[in-house]
């Protein structure tokens, strides 16, 4: 026995096999009724519409057998898939090829067989019409072509089943979506719009249709319907939000894009409503804005008197209202010290808040490196004689950033350094080559950052110890500050740290040429 | 020119009590309050300072809505006018330059020092 071999499409055509949804399906009169014609028409026991699937023939409709499948292997329609051609066997018994097939040697015992294919528009053969008879016979060519007539009769019974099969899952998908559909002529008009539009825009289909597209949408948005419908004419894709106007007043955020199908002139339109994440970026805004105001208008309420506070002290520590002495002296200097220090947490604040929200103005130069340090490290000393700072710096290294920012910068992480390292050990900073960088290292000699504190090291107000902020007379901004800064001028900052050996800060920024190097 | 006379403008007393106290006793200095913009117009052209020390924050009339008047009144251009103003940024600096002042004196200032640093300013704005 010769077994059908296996067509060469043989995937793409039991994909399109299953997409008819008409394996295993119910008994139905059409194609019963087709069957018992035919066994009529050529005068034969047994005719069969076979599907031929992966390892089975089914029959959708039979007349004259029992059983509704066979195994592909002993199918004589198996070969007609295999051939992509009619077969006719007329005397089974002569043919090499069936022979010795079980449906011969056994029930139901076939002598002739005739079969046409079952052809689909993309051209792939899904099974037969067949006719069997269990004595030899013989088919003219006539008789041939109506066999294949029938053939094409019940594919296309199939054919118009799977249309409205698949008809009604469009219609059932353009109903359940969240998305906005809508097609629309070319003049704007909406031909069809899913339920959506009335569930979200109040509006039933016939006051969407009497509005028109450009209706709904809120005025200053109508140019962008018609960018976008231009590019679809083009043949590209249209991409635009629109307001729409619902018909409760509310406005509704539509993120829309556009395809033009050319043959029929018909815009397919699918829109995404987008209001809650808009309201909800609207509302981050709002927030921000309120937050930042909010620091402009504590910090000049707080500024204000403690200018008075600073200012009257001053005066006082100066003299000027009449000579101090001991302890009264002493008391107006705590004061004072305690003024100042306020007031530079004050302006540590609105810098955060200034370098946060984007306020900052960046004034960006060529700078070598370390002449920022330098002028940096000679106002510590200037403020505090106590603070032995030592700069290495082998080469001169430029950068392109803002050099108040940067000295902005090393000042906090020198009198960070300064603030937990013993008093007298020095602080180094080194700068030096490092890749394609230039990097900025502040070292000192202090306890080291705590392992469980290490993550937190950047965040505003942070202390490693809550009695530190007395101790150490910072507010725990700087570095914060010096975390933001060093970001808006696209550089980086890390840190490593030993316990009891101490922390070391870095700064890397990207080198660029020296002016000298440029004008070479 | 060595300052003689300064016409301090701020709605704060206090504020203004204390430059009178610094501005006198350390500068040694003529001073002259007013706590409007409205006001600070009518003594600078009656008085006729050195110098006007203009708070920039103030209801009503601003410092630099004061300022734009002085520079357009005849009497009162040729004024030397520098700015009292919380911290600012470098940026915001050269806007006040531009509308004309002399230079911003930042607030908290260090009232031994004001006069000096006052003289400075009105030093580098007649160097230029």
């Amino acid at each position: 026995m010769k077994q059908p071999a296996l067509p060469e499409d043989e995937l793409q055509r039991l994909h399109a096999l299953r997409r008819y949804g008409v394996l295993d399906s119910q008994i139905e009169q059409v194609f019963d009724e087709f069957v018992v014609l035919v066994a009529k028409t050529f005068d034969v026991p047994i005719a069969l519409i076979s599907l031929v699937d992966s390892e089975r023939q089914w029959f959708k409709a039979r007349v004259g057998i029992e059983g509704s499948e066979t195994p592909r292997e002993v199918s004589f329609c198996g070969h007609v898939v295999a051939d992509r051609d009619p077969l006719i066997v007329e005397d089974t018994l002569e043919d090499v090829r069936f022979f010795d097939n079980p449906l011969v040697t056994g029930g139901p015992k076939i002598r002739f067989y005739a079969g046409a294919p079952l052809l689909t528009p993309e051209g792939y053969i899904l099974g037969t019409f067949c006719v069997v008879d269990q004595k030899p016979r013989t088919l003219r060519a006539d008789q041939l072509e109506t066999l294949q007539l029938f053939a094409r009769q019940v594919m296309r019974i199939l054919e118009l089943r799977r249309e409205a099969a698949l008809s009604a899952i469009y219609r059932r998908l353009f109903e359940t979506t969240k998305a906005f559909v809508a097609i629309v002529s070319q003049q704007g008009t909406i031909l069809e719009v899913n339920r959506v539009w009335s569930d979200r825009l109040g509006l039933s289909p016939e006051e969407n249709a009497l509005r028109g597209w450009f209706k709904l949408a809120v005025p200053e948005d109508g140019s962008k319907i018609l960018q976008a419908f231009e590019i679809a004419k083009a043949g590209g894709v249209g991409e635009f939000e629109l307001r729409m106007r619902a018909k409760a007043g509310d406005i509704c955020w539509v993120s829309w894009h556009v395809t033009e199908d050319t043959n029929e002139g018909f815009l397919y339109c699918v829109g995404h409503d987008v209001t809650a994440s808009i309201k909800a970026a609207e509302e981050a805004a709002r927030v921000a804005r309120m937050k930042s105001e909010f620091v402009s208008v504590v910090s000049h309420e707080l500024r204000t008197p403690l200018t008075a506070v600073q200012v009257a002290l001053g005066l006082l520590d100066g003299g000027v209202v009449g000579e101090l002495s001991g302890e009264p002296r002493e008391m107006v200097q705590i004061a004072l010290v305690g003024a100042k220090r306020l007031a530079r947490v004050i302006d540590d604040i609105l810098d955060l808040r200034d370098v946060e929200s984007g306020l900052l103005k960046l004034d960006l130069q060529d700078v070598e490196l370390s002449g920022v340090a330098r002028r940096a490290i000679a106002d510590l000393h200037a403020e505090d004689d106590r603070a032995r700072v030592v700069l290495e710096a082998p080469e001169p290294l430029w950068v392109r950033l803002d050099p108040e920012r940067l000295y902005q910068i090393l000042t906090n992480l020198l009198s960070n350094a300064i603030r937990f390292s013993p008093s007298g050990l020095p602080i180094g900073v080194r700068i030096e080559h490092r890749g394609p960088s230039a990097r900025v290292s502040v070292s000192d000699c202090g306890p080291g950052i705590p392992e469980a504190f290490q993550a937190r090291v950047f965040e505003p107000f942070a202390q490693a110890d809550a009695s530190d902020v007395r101790r150490k007379n910072g507010a725990g901004l700087g570095l914060s500050i010096a975390k933001a800064l060093v970001e808006r001028l696209e550089g980086k900052i890390h840190f490593s740290s030993t316990e009891n050996e101490g922390t070391t800060f870095h700064l890397e920024f990207p080198c660029v040429l020296a002016p000298s190097e440029v004008l070479q | 020119m060595r300052i003689s006379s300064v016409l301090v403008v701020d709605d704060e007393p206090d504020i203004r009590a204390l430059c009178k106290l610094s501005l006198e006793r350390v500068g040694g200095w003529l001073t002259f309050l007013a706590a409007s913009g409205q006001e600070a117009l009518e003594l600078a052209e009656a008085r006729q300072p050195d110098v006007i020390l203009l708070d920039v924050m103030m209801p009503g009339m601003d410092g630099p809505t004061t300022l734009h008047a002085l520079k357009n009144r005849g009497s009162t251009a040729g004024i030397h006018v520098v700015f009292l103003s919380a911290k600012i940024q470098k940026h915001e600096m050269q806007g006040y330059k531009d509308l004309g002042a002399a230079g911003v004196i930042t607030k908290p200032f260090n009232p031994m020092t004001l006069p000096r640093e006052l003289q400075r300013t009105i030093d580098a704005e007649l160097a230029l």
